[in-house]
């Protein structure tokens, strides 16, 4: 509970009087994300959507994931749909395991 | 195997017919169940109540909805960022959307109100540091305002959305789904809370720099 607290007031802080909502963050999130992975910049050039990256954790989210298939597909490294149905197979069901 | 497309030939070719439509439409739906399972495979602690199989008819599930959600959007694209970087946001929408609901699904968040007006979720440790001994004075005193705006300023569903999401970690699209709100209905709620809190310690002469170092000192 106490580290919520610190990460609120921390939001707090943070706080702009206007802020963009999710729908216009995720409005240009993909202009975002190609910029930074173009240009590190991104945060510098739009400043609105870093500002509500901070401060909303689902839209964070889905940026971060963005980011990295999108660096993945630069990369020419997409993963492939075979390895992936592997890799989500892998872990067994919370029941099955051993306590 | 995915061909490579510039943007224009994505839209050109998805906003088309016959043949060379069809062969788009695969492709994106291949981009879109990568993006789906990507994704799943990278929250998988978000589905360990699904059975291994079940994910991946998940993932499959996700991806055509995000099929249908690009096609249904082509207008909207308007080349600011790769077509594909576009297209893969529907995917990753939908599976974490899924994903974070499926993880929460066996829990009541009835659990987790309020059950009176004491707002005893808002709390700190007490600072016992030796150095300064006025630091839970301090604390008391800045913590009297920020109960004071959270008790008196936000409204009931505020303060119970506020708990909820900053305090409980619940993701803000389960509270939507559970309260059949929307996320920016409910990210403004989240806002205003902390403008109100912000101003009226600003009031009180605090600057909120000083009052976050005061409670990491704790």
């Amino acid at each position: 509970m106490k580290s919520n607290l610190l990460r609120w007031i921390k939001k707090v802080e943070e706080t702009h009087e206007h802020e963009i909502d999710c729908t216009a963050c995720l409005k240009h999130i993909s202009r975002y994300v190609d910029l930074e992975l173009a240009t590190g910049e991104a945060s510098v050039i739009m400043p609105e959507v870093s500002q509500h990256l901070y401060q909303c954790g689902i839209c964070r989210d889905e940026y971060e994931v963005l980011r990295e298939l999108a660096h993945l597909e630069n990369a020419g490294e997409p993963p492939t749909t075979a390895d992936l149905v592997e890799r989500l197979k892998q872990t067994p069901r919370k029941s099955e395991r051993s306590e | 195997m995915l061909t490579t497309r510039t943007n224009a030939e994505w839209i050109t070719a998805l906003s088309g017919q016959g043949r060379s439509q069809a062969e788009a439409i695969g492709e994106l739906r291949e981009l879109l169940l990568r993006a789906a399972l990507y994704t799943l495979v990278t929250h998988l602690d978000d589905l360990q109540q699904i059975d291994e199989n079940d994910r991946v008819a998940l993932a499959e599930d996700c991806a055509q909805d995000a099929v249908q959600a690009v096609l249904a959007r082509l207008d909207d694209f308007r080349g600011e960022s790769k077509f594909t970087t576009w297209a893969y946001k529907f995917g990753v929408n939908m599976a974490l959307t899924r994903a974070r609901r499926e993880r929460w699904k066996p829990i009541s968040l009835d659990a987790l109100s309020e059950q009176d007006d004491t707002l005893d979720w808002l709390q700190w440790q007490e600072s016992l540091g030796a150095e300064n001994s006025e630091l839970p004075a301090l604390q008391e005193e800045v913590g009297r305002v920020i109960r004071e705006v959270i008790r008196t300023e936000l409204t009931d569903r505020q303060r119970q959305v506020l708990k909820w999401i900053a305090f409980d970690d619940v993701p803000m699209d389960v509270v939507v789904e559970r309260l059949a709100s929307n996320r920016n209905a409910i990210y403004k709620m989240l806002h205003d809370a902390r403008l109100k809190v912000k101003r009226q310690l600003a009031a009180h002469g605090y600057e909120v720099a000083d009052v976050y170092d005061l409670f990491r000192s704790g």
